[in-house]
């Protein structure tokens, strides 16, 4: 198994949502490593991950467990607009401080399933953070994973986003 | 944005590079990865770890750059097979990562762990290492995820894994240190 840089890209200060799009079909799986901080006001500040292009509709279930430091929890939704509950630090929060986000998405190539994108997610402030680990399903297609991306957001400078490629086979000759 | 250009030159390379691995012949105490190289994006440690000490189970730290001062903190969450918790430590020299089978555990049950380090040669931003870790010592055992962060911008040189400050390593532990090359590195 070998896992390649596909695409990368710094966000900047901004909000609104950022995705890789026309993902090459030639790996097996997917891995999009995400650093990120808000730039809106509060402590805490959040960003959803979608699919496909498919962002601010019912078309998500996600399923979240949640450790926040003092109480773990269990979190659902049956009809997301996208995967969220991915907490990160807000402006107010300690300055300096990022969370760090694995998304892997297996078989993201294959036309019979329903895709389900597993999360590993988490930050710590010196007094205050969360963990995570989450899934979430597009449920409204089959379709071949084409784009990748995050919505919702409002990001500080210094964030990026790295998708990769992991393939279970030589395919790219390399 | 398009990915077909990036993709044509990424295909020269795989993305995740080996750097090291240490491994533990019953003796070691500390692993060690020094004079880390500065050219990836982020870091993993593969982790498969078992206390030498007479206990039945111990703790496994991180120390970034070999930081022992106190500016630390992390957030855990934990299942141990009949409940979850979530946990935060502040202020500590050694700041826990994850929990590790001791010597008094049933022979050959080891800890399985992976440690993402993202954007570690970053010289503005506070390092922080996201755990996954297993440990199942058949009729207890816990999974874990973990945050830690260390209160400084200095770019990770070094890499320093213990067991409850000063403890060994059993014999079969290894840990190997990889890079993750991003787009153009």
């Amino acid at each position: 198994m070998s896992m390649y840089p596909i695409a990368s890209v710094n966000l900047g200060v901004g909000s609104g949502s950022f995705q890789f799009t026309s993902i090459p079909q030639t790996f097996s799986h997917l891995q999009m490593r995400v650093f990120f901080r808000g730039s809106d006001s509060g402590a805490v500040s959040y960003l959803n991950v979608y699919v496909n292009g498919d962002a601010y509709t019912t078309n998500y279930s996600v399923h979240n467990l949640i450790g926040d430091g003092s109480t773990a929890y269990a979190a659902g939704t049956a009809n997301a607009g996208g995967i969220g509950n991915l907490f990160s630090p807000g402006a107010s929060s300690t300055a300096n401080v990022f969370a760090s986000g694995i998304v892997d998405v297996l078989d993201y190539t294959n036309t019979n399933k329903y895709k389900t994108l597993r999360i590993l997610w988490g930050y710590d402030t010196n007094g205050a953070g969360n963990v995570s680990l989450s899934s979430g399903m597009l449920k409204s297609s089959t379709a071949a994973v084409t784009s990748l991306g995050i919505f919702n957001f409002t990001s500080a400078a210094g964030c990026c986003v790295d998708l990769y490629g992991i393939s279970t086979s030589n395919v790219t000759g390399a | 944005m398009a990915l077909l250009p990036s993709v044509a030159s990424s295909a020269m390379h795989g993305a995740m590079v080996p750097i090291a691995t240490i491994a533990s012949a019953g003796s070691t105490s500390s692993i060690l990865f020094t004079s880390i190289p500065q050219i990836y994006q982020d870091l993993i440690i593969v982790g498969y770890s078992r206390a030498g000490n007479a206990v039945s189970g111990a703790s496994g730290y991180i120390l970034l750059n070999n930081d022992t001062t106190t500016n630390r903190s992390v957030t855990v969450l934990s299942g141990d097979g009949s409940s979850a918790t979530s946990a935060r430590y502040t202020g500590s020299t050694y700041e826990f990562a994850f929990s590790v089978p001791g010597a008094s555990a049933t022979a050959n049950i080891f800890t399985s762990s992976i440690s993402h380090i993202l954007n570690y040669a970053n010289t503005s931003t506070y390092k922080n290492i996201l755990t996954r870790a297993a440990l199942d010592k058949n009729g207890s055992g816990v999974t874990q995820l973990t945050c830690n962060l260390l209160l400084s911008t200095a770019a990770i040189t070094s890499i320093n894994i213990i067991n409850d400050g000063s403890n060994t390593w059993a014999n079969g532990t290894t840990f190997t240190l990889y890079g993750i090359r991003t787009v153009g590195q």
